[in-house]
């Protein structure tokens, strides 16, 4: 049996429990509610519901965030080619990537204000750290053979670079990619949770919560589970298409 | 002709070669012959450009213009020395790329190397879905591909198991006989130096001095019976009875 197959008889089975649970009133329905009413939850989320805004909303602060994040972060990395200020560099990536980025959510709200650029540019701080660290060493790593090769057929520095230090590093900057798109998934969600926003996902979980739609509550948190499984799946089915050479 | 003159190189305090003086004839393989780490690479690397040596110099007699002696380098791991992002037949043009601008006349190139080496079926393959011997065979494309003044293989065989050994040095001397270009080889298999080179140089640990030179006049083309002959047994024997005093 396939593997998905047997994941969903799973699903199927914690689901069936859980009716059973809620049916027998073991657990509290109001704080537990059963399947059916999540799914029809679920249902209406998309019907009459402004979640489709939601992710909307949601997604547009993801990908501007990984997009100008992962530019700035590869550049930073890239600079460090001529090894020239590197470790110091390294010292204070890891110092500031030590810091929750949702602890420092307060100083971007109070230089930036409440509105989507300091949303945004927390999640473009928090990504170009990633990225920045994953492309030093990315390049760190090169393997000299390489590098005598590309001597040895005489390339000049941009071949060089385009040709055999950037696909060497492309591995360590693609694993910095997928980290940060789990990554700033969360950011995205706990700011709309505590930032007041009229739209997205960490705000509809929220306000179900508040206003105690429990069923809709669950069905947004599986909503963004849902979401979040796909994104990292489409990702590493590009990365293995695109970065084949990973560990080879 | 090639003349290594007086070649000294230290790394620090540690004295690497000691005064390393050989020809090198036109049209002539030789291969260097000696323990781990005693500087045959470095040796190498200094002809081929890609490190300075402290004293000596590398002279190309009957050469028409005074540019440096170009090299083909083949490494011996091509799992480093071929670039994984690329196809076997990328690599093969990654040679091309600096000197021969135009496109058409690139394709051109490369697909005569690919019909000299036999390698259309595998051209589109990366290098790590081919076999080693393919591999290095690809590589040894590569440095054809160059045109180089001399091809040096740093032990280009031995990364491979025994057959795959064979059937490339096989491959390689059907290659070599079409255009007989100077080859230095360095190597740590005695049959090996038999079957390739006219001249073998038998190096001492470090510092590297050469200790004698043997010349190789087994008739070409050579084949694999020929190991088993007179000669070959009585050029052996110098090897191991020169190799062995140097141990005690």
């Amino acid at each position: 049996m396939s593997n998905w197959k047997k994941q969903l008889i799973i699903i199927l089975i914690i689901a069936w429990v859980w009716f059973l649970l809620a049916e027998s009133e073991i657990l509290p329905v109001l704080l537990f509610p059963p399947p059916q009413k999540i799914i029809s939850a679920f249902w209406h989320l998309f019907v009459g519901g402004t979640i489709l805004s939601d992710i909307g909303a949601t997604f547009m602060r993801l990908f501007i965030g990984l997009g100008i994040g992962s530019l700035l972060g590869i550049l930073i990395g890239l600079s460090t080619l001529k090894s020239k200020g590197r470790s110091g560099l390294i010292f204070w990536i890891d110092f500031l990537r030590s810091i929750p980025a949702a602890a420092l959510l307060p100083i971007f709200l109070l230089l930036l204000g409440l509105g989507e650029i300091s949303k945004i540019t927390l999640v473009i701080f928090s990504v170009t750290l990633i990225m920045s660290i994953n492309t030093i060493y990315g390049i760190k790593n090169i393997n000299n053979i390489r590098l005598m090769v590309a001597k040895n057929l005489l390339l000049n520095t941009w071949q060089t670079f385009s040709k055999v230090i950037f696909p060497e590093a492309l591995p360590h900057i693609s694993s910095g990619l997928r980290q940060s798109i789990s990554f700033s998934l969360i950011i995205v969600i706990v700011i709309e949770m505590l930032v007041s926003t009229e739209y997205g996902l960490g705000r509809r979980v929220v306000d179900y919560h508040l206003t105690f739609e429990i069923s809709s509550m669950y069905a947004v948190i599986i909503l963004i589970g849902i979401i979040g499984y796909s994104v990292n799946k489409i990702y590493v089915l590009l990365e293995t298409k695109k970065v084949h050479w990973i560990g080879k | 002709m090639i003349k290594v003159i007086g070649i000294n190189k230290s790394y620090g305090t540690a004295a690497i070669l000691q005064n390393i003086s050989f020809d090198i004839s036109d049209g002539q393989i030789v291969a260097l012959f000696g323990p781990n780490g005693c500087g045959k690479t470095t040796l190498l690397k200094i002809i081929a450009g890609l490190d300075k040596q402290d004293s000596g110099e590398i002279k190309q007699l009957n050469k028409s213009d005074d540019s440096d002696l170009s090299a083909g380098l083949v490494f011996q791991d091509h799992r480093f020395s071929l670039l994984p992002w690329m196809t076997i037949r990328g690599n093969i043009e990654l040679a091309l790329i600096s000197r021969v601008k135009s496109k058409p006349e690139r394709e051109e190139k490369v697909n005569q190397i690919i019909n000299r080496l036999n390698l259309g079926k595998h051209q589109y393959k990366y290098p790590y879905q081919v076999s080693g011997g393919l591999s290095q065979l690809s590589a040894f494309g590569r440095a054809l591909a160059l045109n180089p003044d001399i091809y040096l293989f740093d032990e280009p065989f031995s990364a491979l198991d025994y057959q795959s050994a064979l059937k490339l040095q096989q491959q390689f001397l059907a290659l070599w006989e079409k255009d007989k270009k100077s080859t230095i080889i360095v190597t740590h298999s005695i049959d090996e130096a038999i079957l390739l080179a006219d001249q073998i140089i038998i190096f001492s640990g470090l510092p590297a001095k050469i200790l004698d030179i043997i010349s190789n006049n087994i008739p070409r083309p050579r084949s694999l019976e020929q190991l088993g002959g007179d000669l070959s047994q009585r050029i052996r024997q110098k090897i191991i009875s020169i190799a062995q005093s140097f141990l005690i």
